[in-house]
């Protein structure tokens, strides 16, 4: 599976297209992250909790999209975009989509 | 049982209040059941003590990252980067997507100063450096994505922020995201630990 934010795949031709792929993940912190992100508010900076998991949402998120797109027997996700929203204090939604292309 | 329960609670209660009167009075203020404002009054030269300790710590902390950032981009020059939706002419051989991303907050103590900032208003210069700090780093570790996996120039480079509350800090998540792509093998950082091969890793976000 081929993932690209660009309107084609290089090198290769889109034969044609399959329609809308998404994928989301909410995402919540324990307790223990956020005592630890009350320690860092200290100094500021970098809080890595909260990165390590959002990086792990966003990854689950592309994952789940990827399925979708592998269910639609596509060859390649094309124009992929990124959302992330905070619903309440301590969760997170993390959004992929993209068009789903089969390839020549 | 209950009753004994209850006598315990009260107890404990007890003792907790007669060890917190040995206690000094900031630290009383603290925990002891007041507010932070009664403390700021009879303890003034504590708290701004604690402020600037805090001020320093965290300019300190700041310009050690920037420091870091810069170092960083120095040695990821290489990788070139645009927000061109067309890859360049020659043939590329791979494509992936690439994210890099980072969750950065601000200080407890120079918000105040922030507060006082926005009465005044105009340019609230704490807020953007902490901005920068996060693209910047958010940019660089996009950068390192690109170069673990052996890309060498990344086009439709995007940038999106969100707030990210937790239970006791608001923070800000900046992302990047682009296409990495491989036009030529010799563009790739030679030497150091960024550069090495990476072996059997699938090219993925």
């Amino acid at each position: 599976m081929i993932i690209t934010n660009i309107e084609q795949v290089p090198g290769k031709v889109v034969a044609g297209e399959l329609g809308l792929v998404q994928g989301s993940t909410v995402r919540g912190k324990h307790i223990g992250k956020d005592i630890g992100a009350f320690f860092k508010g200290l100094i500021g900076g970098e809080i890595k909790g909260y990165s390590d998991l959002l990086v792990e949402g966003r990854e689950e998120a592309i994952e789940r999209m990827t399925k979708e797109a592998e269910d639609l027997g596509a060859d390649a996700v094309i124009n992929v975009r990124m959302t992330t929203s905070s619903i309440t204090g301590g969760a997170a939604e993390l959004m992929v989509y993209g068009t789903a292309v089969r390839l020549e | 049982m209950k009753a004994q329960i209850q006598d315990k609670i009260k107890n404990a209660a007890e003792q907790f209040k007669s060890s917190m009167s040995e206690m000094p009075v900031w630290f009383q203020d603290l925990f002891g059941g007041s507010n932070i404002w009664d403390m700021v009054v009879n303890n003034g030269l504590q708290v701004i003590g604690i402020g600037v300790i805090g001020w320093v710590l965290a300019t300190w902390f700041e310009r050690r990252h920037f420091r870091d950032i810069a170092e960083r981009e120095i040695t990821l020059q290489p990788i070139s980067t645009n927000t061109l939706k067309r890859p360049p002419p020659c043939e590329p051989e791979r494509a992936t997507l690439l994210v890099g991303s980072v969750v950065v907050a601000h200080d407890y103590f120079r918000t105040l100063f922030i507060f006082v900032r926005k009465l005044i208003g105009g340019n609230i210069h704490a807020y953007e450096r902490l901005l920068e700090r996060g693209r910047r780093e958010a940019l660089l570790r996009l950068k390192e994505a690109a170069n673990l996996h052996s890309f060498d120039s990344i086009i439709n480079v995007r940038f999106t922020t969100s707030v990210v509350a937790g239970k006791f800090i608001t923070a800000v998540e900046m992302v990047a995201y682009g296409t990495g792509l491989n036009t030529s093998q010799s563009a790739r950082i030679r030497g150091g630990e960024l550069g090495a091969e990476p072996e059997g890793i699938q090219p993925s976000r």
